[in-house]
């Protein structure tokens, strides 16, 4: 339990430092405003609590320092919120309407959701094979006394001590200030991580769009198997999930500097979130030029916590890509390869049809018909669905020119990076979605009013 | 398409597509109720069986690791030696005998005997089921 309670304490702080700094308050419907500071805040406390804890992991073993660190940025952000509690003016707000039946559904839906996440947990309390095998072993390496060097040592080459430590330092450092390994942590750290996404989505698209289509969002999430599922296995699959997600909403949302903080923090935590971290600034660079400045300084700590990591501790170790790189033009040019890849992709597909006739696209198929796209949003469209094309763009050629076993490889890592790319795919249609009560006529754009007449006064200034 | 139509059209797939989803999620719940396996690779019983390893030896420590299960029975020995390492850690397990303590995991008394005099190790501690803390007194 105590673990537990310091996973609760990094999202609280991470709730507080959104709700007092991520700019998110004055979002409206206010549910939707809430769920942003709860998912920014429970993603980003979780991130920056766990680098917080590595970082002074180099420097000394004693816990006291990282909780000491934290404490402080709590107590902060409680006295700058008092601070301007007096000057802060109260403007009232417009009652909004609540769909209380969309609503009282995802309450439904997530706790059928917690009654088959709590009966994994009951049967495998130590999570699937790469949660034992990897995350929550780095994890014990990182909390044991003087043995966090342990976690990125060539002494566990099987264990890829290449990766990010992003979710095993977070695990780490609850077990650490806990004073004991329990599994509670790692069970805490995935579950607040799959309501963080639900949340991003929720209330991203009812501020984007309207409040029912965010509802519904959250919903199709919470009925895709494949998502509830990874929840139990404590892997780092639904972490990076939610980043991705995080990241593409808050940019939507215009909110620059938290998306890149975001993409940075997917970076931390797998190599497939350096990958997206690319894309994302590519994306950013061609579409949204004028938001890259703000995104970059988002994701400079964490760009800088991973280079530093990759260059400097975890130097000499194997990676995916070195291993990649022999052969690497010969099994580009190989079509059997393709073909391959192309019948395991279908084959997920199908596998997404777990409980019979139903799939995941259906809700997504169904308001397709039913509420059609509309071309005014078009520019969030390209802009979530660049991201998620190049996403599995990129992913595909891993395959190709993988220098493993290209069977297996398929068939261990695909369905988790089918589930990276999901939400995304599922948020790249959401956002196109004409919203609720919105006909094909009224979503067209509207004819530009005429330029307003041009002042002399501004034209000497620009001529001076 | 009219204002109503498209009313009626929205509304109708909203409600389809909010039913669904909860439908899926209570037949998930059915399924995975009747469905899960406990504990397919035995991680907690491991753990319970090498509790005393942990008492005897430091938190740092680095122990060696053999077995006569060979490395070609992927399965079998990965579950075994990741097993014993997650269980153990932040202790570090190397797949040698080369270091003062070494853990064994035997399928075979006989086995274990035959490593023990080749390497030079001495029984500390027998965990049932093969499992045995050894010493190597070179070390």
């Amino acid at each position: 339990m105590p673990a537990v309670l310091w996973a609760l304490e990094a999202a609280l702080i991470g709730c507080l430092l959104a709700w007092r700094y991520a700019g998110l308050r004055g979002l409206r419907p206010r549910w939707a405003a809430w769920m942003l500071i709860f998912a920014s805040g429970t993603a980003g406390g979780i991130g920056i609590s766990s680098a917080l804890f590595f970082v002074c992991r180099l420097i000394t073993t004693d816990p006291l320092l990282p909780m000491a660190l934290e404490i402080l940025a709590a107590a902060w952000v409680l006295f700058d919120l008092y601070r301007r509690r007096a000057r802060a003016k109260h403007t009232p707000i417009k009652p909004s309407a609540w769909p209380f039946v969309l609503a009282a559904f995802l309450v439904i839906a997530l706790a059928l959701d917690t009654l088959v996440i709590s009966a994994a947990w009951t049967a495998i309390p130590h999570g699937n094979w790469d949660a034992w095998a990897i995350w929550n072993l780095r994890a014990r390496f990182l909390a044991g006394p003087a043995t966090a060097d342990r976690a990125w040592s060539p002494m566990i080459e099987y264990e890829h001590p290449e990766y990010p430590l992003l979710v095993s330092g977070f695990i780490a450092r609850c077990w650490t200030f806990a004073g004991l390994m329990t599994q509670a942590a790692p069970m805490a750290a995935s579950y607040l991580f799959f309501l963080a996404m639900l949340a991003f989505g929720a209330g991203g698209l009812a501020v984007l769009r309207d409040s029912r289509l965010g509802l519904l969002f959250a919903l199709a999430l919470a009925g895709t198997p494949l998502i509830v599922l990874e929840v139990p296995a404590q892997y780092a699959d639904i972490t990076l999930a939610c980043y991705f997600m995080a990241a593409i909403v808050t940019m939507l949302l215009d909110r620059p500097a938290l998306a890149g903080l975001f993409a940075g923090m997917a970076a931390w935590t797998k190599d497939e979130g350096a990958m997206f971290l690319l894309i994302f600034f590519l994306v950013l660079a061609i579409l949204r030029r004028e938001k890259a400045k703000p995104a970059l300084a988002g994701a400079a700590p964490f760009v800088a916590l991973l280079v530093f990591y990759k260059s400097v501790l975890a130097r000499g170790t194997p990676s995916l890509f070195a291993q990649s790189v022999p052969g690497l033009a010969q099994r580009l040019g190989d079509p059997h390869r393709y073909a391959v890849v192309f019948q395991a992709i279908i084959g997920q597909l199908k596998d997404m049809f777990v409980l019979g006739w139903y799939h995941p696209l259906w809700p997504l198929l169904i308001l397709a018909v039913g509420l059609g796209f509309a071309r005014a949003h078009l520019r969030d469209l390209l802009f979530a669905g660049a991201i998620t094309a190049a996403l599995c763009v990129l992913y595909f050629f891993v395959y190709i020119g993988t220098g493993r076993d290209l069977n297996w490889h398929l068939s261990t890592s695909l369905y988790r990076l089918t589930l990276h790319v999901w939400p995304c795919l599922m948020l790249t249609v959401f956002v196109a979605l004409r919203s609720v009560g919105q006909p094909a006529f009224l979503s067209e754009p509207e004819p530009s009013p005429p330029p307003p007449p041009v002042r002399k006064k501004s034209h000497k200034r620009r001529a001076s | 398409v009219t204002l109503s139509q498209f009313a009626i059209r929205s509304e109708v797939s909203i409600v389809i597509a909010a039913v669904l989803p909860v439908w899926a999620a209570y037949a998930l719940y059915r399924s995975e109720k009747l469905n899960r396996q406990p504990d397919p690779y035995q991680v907690e019983l491991q753990t319970e069986r090498l509790a005393p390893v942990r008492n005897i030896t430091p938190d740092n420590a680095v122990l060696g690791f053999i077995t006569d299960i060979p490395e070609q029975q992927v399965s079998l020995f990965q579950s075994l030696y990741y097993g014993a390492q997650y269980s153990l850690a932040p202790r570090l397990l190397e797949r040698n005998p080369n270091h003062h303590f070494v853990l064994g995991m035997f399928t075979n008394a006989a086995n274990l005997n035959e490593a023990a005099a080749h390497y030079h190790l001495r029984l500390v501690r027998y965990f049932g089921n093969g499992t045995v803390l050894l010493q190597n007194e070179a070390q």
